[in-house]
């Protein structure tokens, strides 16, 4: 059904382009939303990715590509929606790799809430969300977040493991935000 | 690795939270879009690069090379003609004739290549950074520096150069390094969509925050991002 609609859609045929949007859009919005965290930059980007899919499709070869590539798609649009909002935001900077050797082992999950969660999310680098993203919510395997991204399978393995240690440091960041709030008071 | 594993738990499980319906407003727009730009027959369909082609020569560089090839081909057969027609023509001179040194007619130098642009980055922070562009195309017009709009962190991936059209014919090379003095070469290929950018490594100490670089270059013909194939060197 889907791979037919790419075909027809290819070949320009409009309302096979319209079925084909409305198949896929409820996953890319989804994909949108959790890295821009942001409703209507979601709507953006998912606007600019099915143009972009529209306007550079009779470009796919193989139509079985289409889930990879507009996963590829939705990511460089969201990541230029959040990086347009976030121009000026704080960085994140890195622990080393030993920084979590002080907590105790379930630390996280007694501390970070979904509050807490959501601010760190909001602090880390739009590829960071990204890559967290395709992993932890679409579900894909280190080899096929590669190819979305179009890097290497171990360039993807290291950027999760960058991207993971800097939602660890933004989360600890956080905590240390709260504390030193609750010193003042 | 248990409070990594905590952390990756509960991040699947606040993902899973949020909207997986798409509003209805940007599929009708886009939809809209399809309607008013009609796709048009493109003859040189199959000469464009697959966009889930490998970035490495694969089957999405093939259709370059292959326009290269055939390129060549058209301007050595073209060399062979202009080459047997033997000596140039004589023209006449005429008593009324400047007393030019020159019997032949003229013909505009043509530019040669590579041609160079050295490019001194806009760093809001750190050491001296430049560019030295190395174009064997022919087709490059300017190459500039872009304004990086923070003074810490980054916009761009450490390990790939970002390309964006700025314009039809204007391309923004976004990539990131850590702030040590760089002297970063871009080389551009005869086809001009080929790219390679060295950035030698650090070789002192240097910040760890690694801070964004911005190139703008702009050509003389219409060049789209999409087309582009660039690789970050180390």
């Amino acid at each position: 059904m889907q791979q037919e609609l790419v075909v027809r859609a290819a070949r320009g045929e409009t309302e096979a382009f319209d079925a084909l949007a409305r198949l896929v859009s409820g996953r890319l919005f989804a994909i949108a939303y959790r890295i821009v965290r942001d409703h209507y930059l979601a709507e953006d980007a998912l606007q600019a990715a099915l143009v972009t899919i529209w306007n550079e499709l009779p470009r796919l070869r193989d139509p079985e590509r289409f889930d990879a590539w507009t996963y590829r798609i939705i990511v460089r649009t969201s990541v230029a929606e959040a990086r347009r909002e976030r121009r000026g935001g704080q960085a994140i900077q890195l622990l080393p790799d030993d920084a979590d050797a002080s907590r105790a082992p379930d630390q996280f999950g007694a501390v970070a809430d979904r509050d807490q969660l959501e601010r760190a999310f909001r602090r880390i680098s739009a590829d960071q969300r990204a890559i967290l993203v395709l992993q932890h919510f679409a579900g894909l395997s280190l080899a096929e977040i590669a190819d979305v991204l179009g890097i290497p399978v171990g360039t993807a393995g290291s950027r999760l493991h960058y991207a993971t240690r800097a939602l660890r440091a933004a989360i600890e960041a956080d905590d240390r935000s709260v504390a030193g709030e609750g010193r003042l008071a | 690795m248990t409070a990594t594993n905590d952390l990756e738990r509960m991040l699947g499980e606040w993902l899973e939270e949020g909207p997986r319906r798409a509003p209805d407003r940007p599929i009708e727009l886009a939809v809209e879009h399809a309607r008013s730009h009609p796709r048009r027959r493109d003859p040189f369909r199959f000469l464009r690069p697959d966009p889930m082609a490998p970035q490495s020569i694969g089957f999405g560089a093939r259709p370059v090379l292959l326009l290269a090839v055939l390129g060549l081909l058209l301007a050595a057969v073209v060399a062979v003609g202009v080459g047997s027609r033997g000596e140039a023509p004589i023209l006449p001179v005429g008593p009324s004739a400047s007393p030019s040194p020159s019997t032949g007619p003229t013909v505009s130098p043509a530019p040669s290549l590579p041609a160079v642009f050295p490019v001194d980055l806009d760093v809001p922070v750190g050491q001296p950074q430049t560019v030295e562009v190395i174009d064997e195309s022919g087709t490059l017009i300017e190459a500039s520096s872009g304004s990086p709009t923070g003074e810490s962190g980054t916009s761009f991936p450490f390990d790939e150069v970002e390309v964006t059209n700025l314009d039809a014919s204007t391309l923004q090379l976004g990539w990131s390094g850590f702030p040590c003095a760089t002297d970063h070469t871009l080389a551009i290929g005869a086809n001009g969509l080929a790219m390679t950018l060295t950035r030698p490594d650090c070789t002192g100490d240097t910040d760890p925050l690694a801070v964004d670089r911005i190139l703008v270059l702009r050509f003389a013909t219409p060049i789209d991002a999409a087309d582009v194939v660039i690789g970050l060197e180390p």
